[in-house]
């Protein structure tokens, strides 16, 4: 078989539980057309062959004794802004282009508690700052459909992995939109779960009460079985929710009957690219074929502050987050000057890019005297009229229903000097942070060959109704089939 | 400040740009008319923010910084058109309280581990410059 690295979880998985395959082969295949596309794409920062063999051959060893879990023997990339010890986490930036964490992240634990191969970790915008990937101190990834064009981000290393089968899933981090807008970008599936649904231990902290990890997966099936696998409580995140973990693979009905979609208008706007519209518009009615009831009155008037409120909440917890890289105990650290403060001021101007420059600068000043009130506090309490507003939709719709992003893929190098141009690409996506809301986003058609995402919604801890419907139109369907000619 | 309230509002990507564009023009020729010079961030304040942060820019950096930092705090005004009279703040969404634990001395990680990610060591500490000279 020379098509190994092609399968899905679910195939894989089935394969070598019949020992049809063992998990050495699948490895060997993934990495050798890793090789082979990395050139044109550049999605990984590490690649991990060595050990990732080992625990080839590990999982092999575990399913030669009888025994096999979901995601046994199947080789995965990891954003690198997740630890893994023993390799290289950098956030894609220069101040931590030598870390090596003394520890585990807990998702990368609970993969490696499943046998998990790991094939080592994606490239990023520099502390998950961005949405292209051109803002990682190494190199920007490219998008698989059109070369000259962005993957998104920050997650497009793993988005792109996914999309051209560099990996058979991926982990992402998603703050804004960072799972689903690179996801939607690369016509791959991507979930946010709801804020504490995943324990961000071990994540890279950019802005602690939006951040949140996530699958990145080729079908709808894949994410729930990688959820399954990494959600739950963890006792060292105390952000990370008591909730029950169920079974999401169970919520898998390729039908649709009674739910009630609500299709957000301020989401469908005046300047949005006509042919995102006219795909979703179309995706939305398919859902109907498949039993929903839908409202395209559905209205969340205050959808327009969120970006705003973003803009104030995100930087500063980055600003107080992104304190902690002194040179002191870890990371780049400058020494050549005079003494302390000049260190640790040359250690974050030379260690630091641009936009993670340009957050810490807006946080700081959201958060300095006399400007908290009117920015931070106030965004907090906007975020508390956001959060109500959906909650006031959810008793009237069951899910959600916008696209991923208001365009298709730009091109390289169109808005990375334009921050706030750039900011606008996850308008359909940052409110979601805002509410700590779940949110996953699946391919939903082409224009010119780029790929469009259709972003579901759903209520907090109610990630099953957003898979269900995310599978059910998949299934009915072809666009997740469609691979980038690479 | 109520200028550009209405149904035209903030709406989308480019509707919002242009929005702002719009806006800011607007605006500025109003300030013009009556007078006041146009809030920007000045140089010092800059610098201030960047002190406040421990941030090293370079002069090239703290102009492009005051200019986009000027337009993106712009974008900010617009919360001022929310009513958030009696609105408690959300500091995080899915309102957990009080997470406590057992304080139980228990192994933490060995030191060589911890030490050696440091960029500079002197036995088993991390070695820094003097904090008062």
């Amino acid at each position: 078989m020379n098509d190994l690295h092609k399968l899905t979880i679910s195939q894989a998985h089935q394969l070598l539980k019949e020992k049809k395959v063992s998990s050495v082969e699948l490895t060997k295949a993934t990495l050798t057309h890793l090789a082979k596309v990395e050139d044109k794409v550049h999605a990984c920062v590490t690649v991990t062959e060595d050990a990732a063999l080992k625990q080839a051959k590990e999982a092999d060893k575990f399913i030669s004794s009888g025994k096999i879990k979901p995601l046994t023997g199947i080789p995965a990339l990891i954003k690198d802004n997740m630890c893994t010890r023993g390799i290289k986490t950098t956030c894609s930036s220069k101040i931590l282009e030598n870390f090596i964490p003394p520890y585990d992240a807990t998702v990368v634990e609970k993969l490696k508690a499943n046998k998990a191969v790991i094939l080592g970790k994606t490239n990023m915008d520099e502390f998950a700052m961005g949405s292209s990937t051109e803002n990682s101190a190494f190199f920007p990834t490219r998008n698989p459909w059109d070369l000259d064009r962005v993957p998104g981000g920050s997650s497009g290393g793993s988005a792109v992995a996914v999309a051209t089968n560099e990996a058979i899933y991926a982990l992402g981090s998603d703050t804004g939109g960072s799972i689903r807008q690179p996801a939607g970008f690369c016509s791959v599936v991507g979930l946010k779960p709801t804020y504490g649904r995943i324990s961000r231990f071990g994540l890279v902290a950019f802005a602690s009460s939006l951040d949140q990890i996530g699958p990145i997966t080729k079908d709808v099936a894949d994410c729930a079985l990688v959820l399954n696998v990494i959600a739950g409580h963890d006792p060292r995140d105390s952000t990370s929710a008591p909730h029950p973990v169920p079974d999401y693979s169970k919520a898998l009905i390729p039908e649709l009957k009674k739910l009630r979609i609500g299709i957000p208008k301020e989401y469908f706007v005046e300047g949005m690219q006509k042919e995102v519209r006219a795909s979703i518009e179309t995706a939305i009615s398919k859902l109907k074929e498949l039993g929903a009831e839908l409202d395209w009155d559905a209205s969340l008037p205050l959808t327009k502050y969120a970006l705003a409120v973003y803009y104030i909440l995100a930087p500063s917890e980055a600003s107080a987050n992104l304190a902690r890289y002194d040179g002191v105990k870890y990371g780049f650290s400058y020494q050549d000057t005079h003494n302390m403060w000049e260190a640790m001021e040359k250690t974050k101007q030379f260690g630091f890019g641009a936009e993670v420059k340009r957050r810490i600068m807006l946080g700081t000043y959201a958060l300095s005297a006399g400007y908290y009130d009117a920015y931070y506090l106030k965004a907090q309490k906007v975020r508390t009229s956001i959060r109500r507003e959906f909650d006031q939709a959810f008793q009237k719709y069951d899910a959600l229903v916008t696209p991923t992003s208001p365009t298709v893929p730009f091109k390289l190098g169109e808005k990375v000097d334009d921050p706030i141009q750039m900011y606008l690409s996850d308008v359909c996506t940052l409110p979601i942070n805002i509410a700590g809301l779940p949110a996953i986003s699946v391919p939903a058609g082409f224009a010119d060959g780029l790929p469009i995402g259709m972003q579901i919604i759903g209520k907090p801890f109610d990630e099953e109704t957003i898979l269900r419907i995310a599978f059910a139109y998949e299934q009915a369907t072809d666009w997740h089939k469609r691979k980038p000619a690479i | 400040m109520t200028l550009g309230e209405g149904p035209t509002m903030t709406r989308c990507l480019h509707h919002t740009l242009c929005y702002n564009i719009q806006r800011y023009f607007l605006k500025t020729a109003f300030t013009i008319f009556r007078g006041i010079a146009k809030m920007k961030l000045s140089r010092e304040e800059v610098k201030h923010i960047a002190l406040l942060a421990r941030l090293g820019l370079s002069e090239d950096d703290i102009e492009k910084f005051r200019i986009q930092l000027s337009d993106i705090l712009e974008n900010f005004e617009i919360l001022k058109q929310v009513d958030t009279t009696d609105l408690p703040p959300t500091a995080q969404s899915i309102a957990l309280q009080n997470v406590l634990r057992q304080d139980e001395a228990k192994p933490s990680y060995p030191v060589e581990d911890i030490l050696a990610n440091a960029p500079q060591r002197d036995s088993n500490c991390f070695k820094t410059r003097a904090v008062l000279e």
